[in-house]
Formats: C-alpha cells, sequence, structure tokens
C-alpha cells in the first residue's frame, strides 16, 4: 500500500476514535463508569492525530496551515491537546463533554474535506507577502480556539444550570465547577479572542489590500467573518456595558462558535470563490 | 499474639447503653494504666467515641477456648466501665484476626458510622492511637496495624468521594451555593425569621466564609438576638425588599401562614442587581417564597423537600462511593495480613541460621586444632568455606520461606523446619492470630 493509502486510513481511524471518544464523554454525563473508557478513547484518538500530523508535514514539508484540512486537523490537535493536559494535570475530565464532542465534529469534517494540495501548486505564496498568510491564518485560528474554549465553558454552565434548575442531579453534576465561574470563564475567553481575531484579520486585509485585485471584501466568506466579529464585539460589549450574564450570555457564546464553524466548513468550501485555502 | 477486639456501637447498644460504655479523652489515659495491668493483655487501643466503644487488644497467649478472647476483652471493659458483666454482653460484638483487621478498617473509614463515609472518625482513631502509645500501650503489632488503619482512612478521603457530599439539610444549602458562586468568602446572606433552622443554616454558612448576614424577623427583638449572635445586622420586616438587592443568599424559616416574598419582590431585588445570580432557600412548612419565583431567570429556589431530595441523592451517592472503600479495605487488610505473616518467618529463618552457625562455628573450632601447622591464611581459607557453604544452604530455604509468607501453606513449612530442624523456643506458628 502507497504511503497515502496508508494517511487516508490513518485519518480515517483517527476520526472514528475522535467519534468513539465523543459519544463516551456525553454518556460520561449520565453514566460515571463511562468515565475511563472516555479518557483513554480520547488520548488515544489524540495520539492517532499526532502520527497523522506528523505524517501530513512530512508528506507536504510545511507547516499546517494551507489547506482547510491541514488547518482544521491541527487546529483540533492543539485544543485536544490542552484539553488532555487540562484532565491529567488538573484531574478533571468534565469539560470534555462539551468539547470533545466538537473536536470530534471537527475531525471528521475535516477528513471528508479535499486532501491537501502539493506545495508547487501554493508556490505563488513565496512570491507574495507569505508570511502575511502564516500570521493571518495561524493567528485568526487561534482567536478561533479561544472562542470554542468560551463555547465549551457555556455548555457547561447550561449543563449545570438545568441541573440546579430542574433539582436532578447527574454524575457529572459533582465534577463541574461553580455557574460564576464558569460564566467568568467564558467571558475572559472571549476577552482575549475578540482582539486576537483583530490582529488576525487585520493580518488578512492588508494581505488582501496588497495582493488581490477587486472588491475582495464582497467575498461570502469575508463577510461572514465580519458578521462573526461584530457577534462576539456585541457580546463583548453587553457582557462589560450591560452586564450581561449568565445563560443568555452563553447562548450568544455557542450560536458564535457555531457560526465560526459554518463559516470555516459550510461557507468556506461552497460560496466562498476567492478566499479558499490553497487558492 | 492474638489479636482481637470487642465493642458496642450505635447498631447494637442504645444510647444509654453507650452513654456508659463510653471513656472520655480525660479518662483514657488511667483506662489505659488499668487494662494494661493486666498481664493477659500485651497491647492495647480504646477507642471511644459517641457512638461505639471498642477496645482493640493483642492476648498475651492465644485463648484455649473458643469464646476466650471474647470472655477475657468483655470482662475487661466491664471493669474498666464499672458495668456488670451481664448489662454488657447482649450489645456485645467481637472480631478475631483477619476480621478485626478489616472492621478497624472500615471504622477509620467511616463504612461503619451512623453517617456513612463521616470523616471525623479519622480523627478520633487518630485520638485513641495516639494517647494508647504515649500510655506505652502499643507494642510493634498495634503499631503496625493503627498506622495502617489511619494510611487506609485518608486514602478512602483522597481517592474516594465517600465523604464529600452533603448529607445534612442545612450544609445541603451550602453546597448548593457553592454550586453558584465559586467561593462563599465575602458574600451577603439574609435570613428570614431567626429560629432554630435559621440559625444552623447561617452556622454552615458562616463556616463557609459568608461574613455579612441581615437577619429580618416580624419581631425586631429576636432579630437582634439571632444578628447579635452571628455578627449581623438586624432589620425590620418592612426593610426586607430593599435588603433583598445586595444579597446573595436568601434563608428563610418564619412561621408565617402566607408567602413572605413573593415573584413581585424577588424580580424587583434582581433587576437591582442587574444579573447578578441569586440563591433562595425556603425551609418554612407552610413555605416562605412564592414557588413562582423558581420561573426567574437567574434565581434559584430550593424548599425543604428539594434539600430532602439532594440530602438523599447524595446518599445514594456515598453509598455508590462505600463499594470503593470496601476494595480499598480488602486490599490494605491483605497488605497488613502479608506484613504479619512475614513477621513469623522472620524468626524462623534467623533460629534457623543461629543454630547452624553455632555448629559450624563448634566444628571449626574443632577442626583448627587439630590441625596447628596450618598458616593464617589457609586458617581464614577454610573458615571462609565453611561460611560459604552454609550460606548456599540456607539460601533456598530462606527464599522459599519468605515467598510462602502470606499463604496458606507457610504456617505448616515453619512447624516441619521446626520439627525438622528440633528449633526450640516458643513455635511462632501457633502464636499468630488465627
Amino acid at each position: 500500500m502507497s504511503a497515502v493509502n496508508w494517511a487516508t486510513l490513518l485519518f480515517g481511524l483517527t476520526a472514528a476514535i475522535y467519534t468513539m471518544a465523543a459519544i463516551c464523554h456525553v454518556i460520561a454525563v449520565f453514566r460515571r463508569d463511562w468515565e475511563g473508557l472516555a479518557r483513554w478513547s480520547t488520548r488515544l484518538s489524540w495520539v492517532l492525530q499526532t502520527v497523522g500530523l506528523l505524517l501530513l508535514i512530512g508528506q507536504t514539508g510545511r507547516f499546517p496551515i494551507y489547506s482547510l484540512f491541514e488547518a482544521a486537523y491541527g487546529f483540533s490537535w492543539l485544543l485536544t491537546g490542552n484539553y488532555l493536559a487540562i484532565e491529567f494535570f488538573g484531574n478533571n475530565q468534565a469539560s470534555g463533554a462539551a468539547l470533545i464532542p466538537m473536536m470530534a465534529l471537527l475531525v471528521i469534517l475535516s477528513v471528508a474535506l479535499p486532501k491537501p494540495v502539493p506545495t508547487h501548486e501554493v508556490l505563488l505564496l513565496d512570491t507574495l507577502p507569505a508570511s502575511l498568510v502564516v500570521w493571518h491564518v495561524g493567528v485568526t485560528l487561534l482567536g478561533y480556539a479561544l472562542f470554542v474554549a468560551a463555547a465549551a465553558s457555556s455548555m457547561l454552565y447550561l449543563l449545570q444550570e438545568g441541573q440546579l434548575r430542574r433539582k436532578r442531579f447527574w454524575p457529572l453534576y459533582h465534577r463541574l465547577p461553580a455557574l460564576e465561574w464558569l460564566d467568568l470563564l467564558a467571558g475572559r475567553f472571549i476577552a482575549i479572542g475578540l482582539p486576537v481575531l483583530t490582529v488576525g484579520l487585520g493580518a488578512g486585509v492588508i494581505f488582501a489590500t496588497l495582493t488581490w485585485n477587486g472588491p475582495w471584501y464582497t467575498d461570502p466568506k469575508v463577510l461572514f467573518t465580519a458578521l462573526s466579529w461584530l457577534l462576539y464585539m456585541g457580546l463583548l460589549l453587553s457582557r462589560l456595558l450591560l452586564g450581561l450574564q449568565g445563560r443568555r450570555a452563553a447562548w450568544w457564546a455557542i450560536t458564535g462558535a457555531a457560526g465560526i464553524l459554518v463559516n470555516y466548513f459550510v461557507v468556506n468550501l461552497f460560496f466562498s470563490a476567492l478566499h479558499r485555502f490553497g487558492a | 499474639m492474638y489479636l482481637q477486639m470487642v465493642g458496642l456501637n450505635h447498631k447494637t447498644a442504645p444510647v444509654a447503653v453507650r452513654e456508659k460504655a463510653a471513656v472520655s479523652m480525660e479518662a483514657l489515659p488511667a483506662a489505659l494504666d488499668l487494662l494494661r495491668s493486666d498481664k493477659a493483655l500485651s497491647e492495647i487501643v480504646l477507642l471511644s467515641t459517641c457512638n461505639r466503644t471498642e477496645l482493640y487488644a493483642i492476648l498475651a497467649e492465644s485463648p484455649a477456648e473458643l469464646d476466650g478472647g471474647r470472655h477475657l476483652l468483655v470482662e475487661q471493659l466491664a471493669r474498666l466501665t464499672g458495668m456488670p458483666n451481664g448489662e454488657l454482653d447482649p450489645h456485645i460484638y467481637t472480631h478475631a484476626g483477619p476480621e478485626c483487621v478489616t472492621h478497624l478498617f472500615r471504622v477509620a473509614c467511616g463504612l461503619d458510622s451512623m453517617v456513612l463515609g463521616e470523616t471525623q472518625i479519622l480523627g478520633q482513631v487518630r485520638d485513641a492511637y495516639l494517647a494508647a502509645s504515649t500510655r506505652g500501650a502499643v507494642g510493634k503489632l498495634l503499631h503496625q496495624l493503627m498506622g495502617q488503619a489511619l494510611a487506609v482512612g485518608k486514602r478512602a478521603q483522597t481517592e474516594t468521594q465517600v465523604g464529600q457530599s452533603a448529607v445534612s439539610v442545612s450544609y445541603m444549602a451550602v453546597e448548593l451555593a457553592k454550586k453558584v458562586y465559586q467561593s462563599l468568602a465575602g458574600r451577603r446572606a439574609l435570613c428570614i425569621g431567626a429560629g432554630e433552622t435559621a440559625e444552623l443554616t447561617v452556622r454552615h454558612l458562616q463556616a463557609a466564609g459568608v461574613t455579612d448576614f441581615v437577619v429580618c424577623n416580624r419581631t425586631l427583638a429576636r432579630a437582634e438576638e439571632l444578628a447579635a449572635k452571628v455578627g449581623g445586622v438586624a432589620v425590620p420586616l418592612e426593610q426586607m425588599t430593599r435588603a433583598l438587592q445586595d444579597v446573595d443568599v436568601v434563608v428563610s424559616s418564619t412561621a408565617s401562614p402566607s408567602y413572605m416574598l413573593t415573584r413581585e419582590h424577588v424580580a424587583e431585588a434582581f433587576r437591582a442587581r442587574r444579573g447578578r445570580l441569586m440563591f433562595l432557600f425556603d425551609l418554612a412548612v407552610p413555605r416562605d417564597i412564592d414557588p413562582e419565583v423558581a420561573k426567574l431567570d437567574g434565581v434559584f429556589l430550593y424548599d425543604l423537600d428539594d434539600l430532602q431530595a439532594a440530602v438523599a441523592h447524595n446518599l445514594q451517592e456515598r453509598a455508590r462511593e462505600a463499594r470503593k472503600v470496601e476494595k480499598i479495605v480488602a486490599e490494605e487488610a491483605g497488605k497488613f495480613l502479608q506484613w504479619q505473616e512475614a513477621q513469623l518467618v522472620v524468626p524462623t529463618i534467623r533460629m534457623l541460621r543461629e543454630k547452624m552457625d553455632a555448629i559450624r562455628h563448634d566444628e571449626l573450632a574443632r577442626t583448627l586444632s587439630r590441625l596447628p601447622d596450618l598458616t593464617e591464611r589457609e586458617r581464614q581459607i577454610i573458615e571462609a568455606m565453611t561460611v560459604t557453604m552454609l550460606n548456599k544452604m540456607l539460601n533456598d530455604p530462606t527464599q522459599r520461606l519468605k515467598l510462602l509468607a502470606g499463604q496458606a501453606e507457610s504456617r505448616a513449612a515453619i512447624r516441619t523446619i521446626h520439627d525438622l530442624f528440633a528449633l526450640g523456643g516458643s513455635e511462632p506458628g501457633e502464636a499468630k492470630a488465627r
């Protein structure tokens, strides 16, 4: 079998184990004895993903942010890695219930996406201010990572709040931190994520003005990104000025993260002609 | 060397018997001295709490009859407490050997307690051990046993959650509030009504860090009384709605037949709080707070039934965790028994080696005296050979005996070695706890 087939098999396996980890994490919300399986399947999927990522870098010989697949794959690797560190050192896997299903979705989508373009096709980038693109993609993804973390924190908030309100407690309840803290955490992630996203988008704007002719700002993906930015700006301002918090803030943050995913996968693939990875 | 315990607890004895059998911390040293005056007991620990009195002892000799140990210890307990033997006896349970080890470990973990998994007992076991140790009543065996019991109790607390969740209504309120506010330190609480339930809950909140209390009562004098006790301020009933805005936790327990707090009251206060969460506990029957309040976003309301249901839920959680603790107890008891068995093997090995070495020594001296012409170096070579031979011959039996320690065959092996090699002295195989 050729190396590519091996890689395809590995990516498929990673996605499968991720799915299993996500299912285990969701069941562990209700049944404590699934926690061990959730923990170990997550670790296994991350190890597989690490191998896959190394293979990818070996094959393409570049930092994996040039294609949509690469970026989504690397992005989820980063987030799951951070989660595993929290789970291991903090001895708390509560956040996995929210985060791992999202990561599984990301990995499945990324594996289903078109595979990386060989390096020579993106050579165009080398003649242009390529480092600007790296900055644009890298920093924007970091911003997205913070927003996903905010959404995970918000989901845990809703889980906990719902149980306190219904007065029925699932095993996960005992491991969840206080509502105020989850709310604060989500707020902080967004407060840090927004400036980061702004810097990332700024790099993109500069790049586009320098290299793309025509009205690049009417591209659906660019418009949708601007919309997400406004959504998070609105959330941050409401939190700071109007004292918005709790359930409504949590739903807002989750909506934002869902929007990012839609933008990333749906808009990017089907609507945007200009702004595409590797294009 | 025979390990046995007798005792009574909340399951076997009514409180009238328990209080007579209890030995206070102050009386403990004298009691230990009294017990130690009897030469039949070589090591003792006396554990006495409000729910149990237990005497752990190492008997100097294995009892001849089946109930011998029990009789002996109950007699001692009767002598100690001044209770007639017949009054004490029906409430007594006894455990010997491995069961005694398991029982002590379960006690230390709170598995035998009235409130499953409570952690206070571990401190009481520690105190009992320290007291006995200070009076010189503890020898090698009980040192090992009690030390390990404390370690098991600690393990149960850190590795399981058997003692972690609230099992009383007033503490439940604190636990729930902590699920909303990260810390209760520096929080404000409003207490409507100044009865006993209110006071108990306030005490728990205070222990959890709540510093500011506002007490509200129909008769202001009662409010002032409670406020003085907990270091809060008393306000008349008319100002209750105003006070509501600034507090995070509300505890209500008045005898009022109608609602003290309506949805409008709370909604108004909540608006003034700009969305900050509120937790209300309604401990009154009939209820003080309109259940409609719970429908407000950001306001949590628990009444007495809710709290009791949550307590029942926690008790189930504890029972589930207790199964993990039972496993830890079994594992640790196994470790102790193995240690104990190893203690039996060690003297046998030592006796065997001493006897062989004595023979070697004698024969070497005799041989060397018949060979007076040997040089110093030649004498040394011959002596070294005897040592090596002895070591090599004893190596296998020593290793195998150590491997047998803790297994059923070990006692038979020890007996055989004592028989075959005619090892004198007391036979350790007899001396071990059955």
